[in-house]
């Protein structure tokens, strides 16, 4: 697995990841969804591995994994993967987006600051 | 950990801020107040601060217009219980212009790009009642800064009753946010922004009150470090810092114009 630097993610990774998806307008949302997670915080770094990709911020420990398909790409919060949302639309994505956020606003509230 | 002391309501204050009364209420000008909010790195909660200084001018009387440069999420229409589809299209086309309003008090608009304000056109303001302008925004700009001011002082400008020179509109107060890992960033914002709006307070938050020793800043307030235990709800914050900031603010600014006609009178 590979670690890009911290703060935005690594553009070009991103996109060759993209590049698994067919759809022009799903690579949009891939990059869109993976962009706006890692502002989030400016504490996100992004691991890419050869099938999906990590977000994860190292303050408060909160983690997403989106991995991409075909026609549709997964992600999965948390370290337990215990569900995926998948999405292969507009809609898919705002949903995706929608619980990545409050999980995350979830976890990073109840971290301590950094002292 | 110290004891808060209760924030000043509009009612403290307005004998100060308020102005004109000699003409009668009818006649009286609508007083308004122009409030930046610049937060400085995505590490704190843009979108919080900004609905929780919106909700405290509006708990003290004030109707409030705020609008948000939304570069990065969560933004206002989360903590307004927004439906995802509509508090994420900024996040997902960039000229997207998302508007509402809350509790009937706050008339919000947020866009990832500041040029969009030129297309909102907020519900009419109640009449009588002051008028706060809160424009909240993520600093450093991603683009040319003075271009990005402009367009804020502009968008201010078009969501204001009281009649702009050149369509601009500069703030009365900034409130520069920071935390210890920006404190650099921080001062570098508080000194431009005094160079920048000479006539403006500001005022600086911060988690360590020795982030803007060095800064320019006319006051600094402790950001409370349990204010973000409310991150995740979707309603705004109601932390007695939004209280007492707010009326600070307004006594600041009310004795700031009321020195300036002194100024203006004897002169």
């Amino acid at each position: 697995m590979r670690r890009t630097d911290r703060g935005r993610p690594d553009a070009v990774a991103v996109l060759a990841l993209a590049r698994r998806l067919g759809p022009l307008a799903l690579r949009r949302l891939f990059v869109r969804f993976c962009h706006e997670v890692s502002r989030f915080s400016d504490g996100f770094e992004i691991e890419i591995a050869p099938f999906d990709l990590v977000l994860r911020d190292s303050a408060s420990g909160f983690s997403v994994t989106v991995s991409p398909l075909r026609e549709l790409f997964l992600v999965s919060l948390g370290e337990s993967r215990s569900f995926d949302i998948r999405v292969s639309s507009v809609e898919g994505c705002t949903s995706a987006l929608d619980l990545a956020l409050a999980a995350y606003l979830a976890v990073a509230s109840k971290a301590a600051p950094a002292a | 950990m110290p004891e808060r002391r209760s924030p000043r309501t509009l009612r403290d204050v307005s004998h100060l801020f308020l102005s004109g009364t000699e003409h009668g209420p009818r006649a009286a000008p609508r007083s308004t107040v122009c409030v930046w909010i610049a937060v400085v790195g995505a590490s704190l909660n843009r979108a919080h601060c900004a609905a929780g200084v919106a909700a405290a001018f509006a708990r003290q009387g004030m109707c409030v217009s705020l609008l948000e440069v939304c570069r990065g999420l969560p933004n206002i229409g989360y903590y307004f219980g927004m439906e995802p589809a509509a508090y994420l299209a900024p996040a997902l086309d960039r000229s997207e212009l998302v508007s509402g309003v809350w509790n009937g008090e706050v008339r919000f608009c947020f866009s990832a790009d500041a040029a969009a304000f030129e297309r909102y056109h907020g519900e009419d303001l109640p009449p009588g009642a002051p008028h706060a302008i809160v424009v909240a925004f993520s600093y450093p700009p991603e683009r040319a800064a003075a271009r990005f001011l402009a367009g804020l002082r502009s968008a201010a400008a078009a969501v204001s009753d009281e009649g702009t020179a050149l369509g601009q509109r500069p703030p009365d107060a900034i409130i520069a946010v920071g935390c210890r890992e920006s404190a650099g960033r921080a001062r570098a914002l508080t000194t431009g922004m005094r160079d920048a709006f000479p006539h403006a307070a500001i005022f600086l938050l911060a988690d360590d009150a020795n982030a803007g020793r060095a800064g320019d800043a006319d006051e600094i307030l402790a950001l409370p470090a349990d204010l973000r235990a409310s991150w995740a709800r979707r309603l705004p914050p109601v932390d007695q810092l939004f209280g007492e900031l707010t009326a600070g603010l307004l006594q600041v600014v009310s004795l700031r114009r009321r020195r300036g006609s002194g100024h203006a009178a004897n002169g």
